[in-house]
């Protein structure tokens, strides 16, 4: 599943169970299933209204720990709309059954 | 993709966001009680103290009822935060009515997810929340039952009607 912008190109892709990779261009970061769920919830909460609003009055980026603290993301307001973007798709479900 | 993440985990995402929500709503009931307890506690309402410290556990165990719930099905259950919560209050009444309107809040919060659940066919989730509405209903009605003892005993010392409030 690619995602692509005008800067960025994220992508997330499976690689067998309980095996993600979250390729963010210049590198490439593996998630087990309860990482990318701990990631996702991060991404999520940062690129609400709200926590935008405070980033964009501050220093306008985020540093955001990934993967069990093994990777920090510096990521500016566009990458993190994308990157929640991305998130949001993967993980959208039309049905469980 | 989609299947990737349904061989991960039986939940949907959503559903476990709220119930994620979820336990920091019954967490900060279990700091509410605690506070009330306390309250009553040092002013020597021993019944009421003892009606609100087993509440305070009770909200900490359907907490962490939600807290495995998720784990257990493949999700990842945060560890909740709780607010600042009220310390001081008018009355034993006040606290009785604050405690309604907390338990009114968790049974909303608890609704929605069940609705989510049944709407985006999470199953298992709705399952697993049909004993939380059950267990509001009666929660609520516990404190409602204690309010009209207070409303038909509003006359009396306190500390008699401390002694009719049920510890059990």
């Amino acid at each position: 599943m690619n995602f692509l912008t005008e800067d960025v190109s994220f992508k997330i892709s499976c690689g067998g169970r309980n095996c993600y990779q979250l390729d963010l261009g210049y590198k490439v970061i593996d998630f087990t299933f309860c990482q990318l769920l701990t990631f996702r919830k991060k991404v999520l909460e940062y690129a609400s209204y709200e926590s935008l609003e405070t980033i964009i009055d501050g220093d306008n980026f985020v540093l955001l720990f990934a993967a069990d603290n093994k990777h920090v993301l510096f990521l500016e307001v566009p990458q993190l709309i994308e990157l929640r973007e991305l998130l949001l798709t993967v993980f959208k479900q039309k049905s469980l059954y | 993709m989609e299947t990737a993440i349904r061989r991960d985990m039986i939940l949907d995402v959503e559903v476990v966001d709220l119930l994620n929500h979820q336990i920091t709503m019954e967490q900060q009931a279990s700091s509410k009680y605690l506070a009330m307890a306390s309250w009553c506690d040092q002013r020597e309402l021993r019944n009421s103290a003892a009606y609100f410290y087993k509440q305070a556990e009770e909200e900490r165990e359907h907490m962490m009822k939600i807290f495995k719930f998720i784990n257990d099905n493949g999700g990842s259950a945060m560890s909740p935060i709780a607010t600042e919560v009220a310390h001081e209050f008018e009355s034993l009444r006040a606290i009785f009515e604050a405690s309604l309107d907390a338990e009114i809040e968790v049974t909303k919060s608890i609704h929605h997810v069940f609705k989510t659940a049944r709407k985006v066919g999470d199953f298992t989730s709705e399952i697993f929340l049909q004993w939380f509405v059950t267990e509001q209903a009666e929660e609520e009605e516990k404190v409602r039952d204690i309010l009209d003892l207070i409303g038909l005993m509003e006359d009396m010392p306190l500390k008699m009607i401390d002694e009719r409030i049920p510890t059990e």
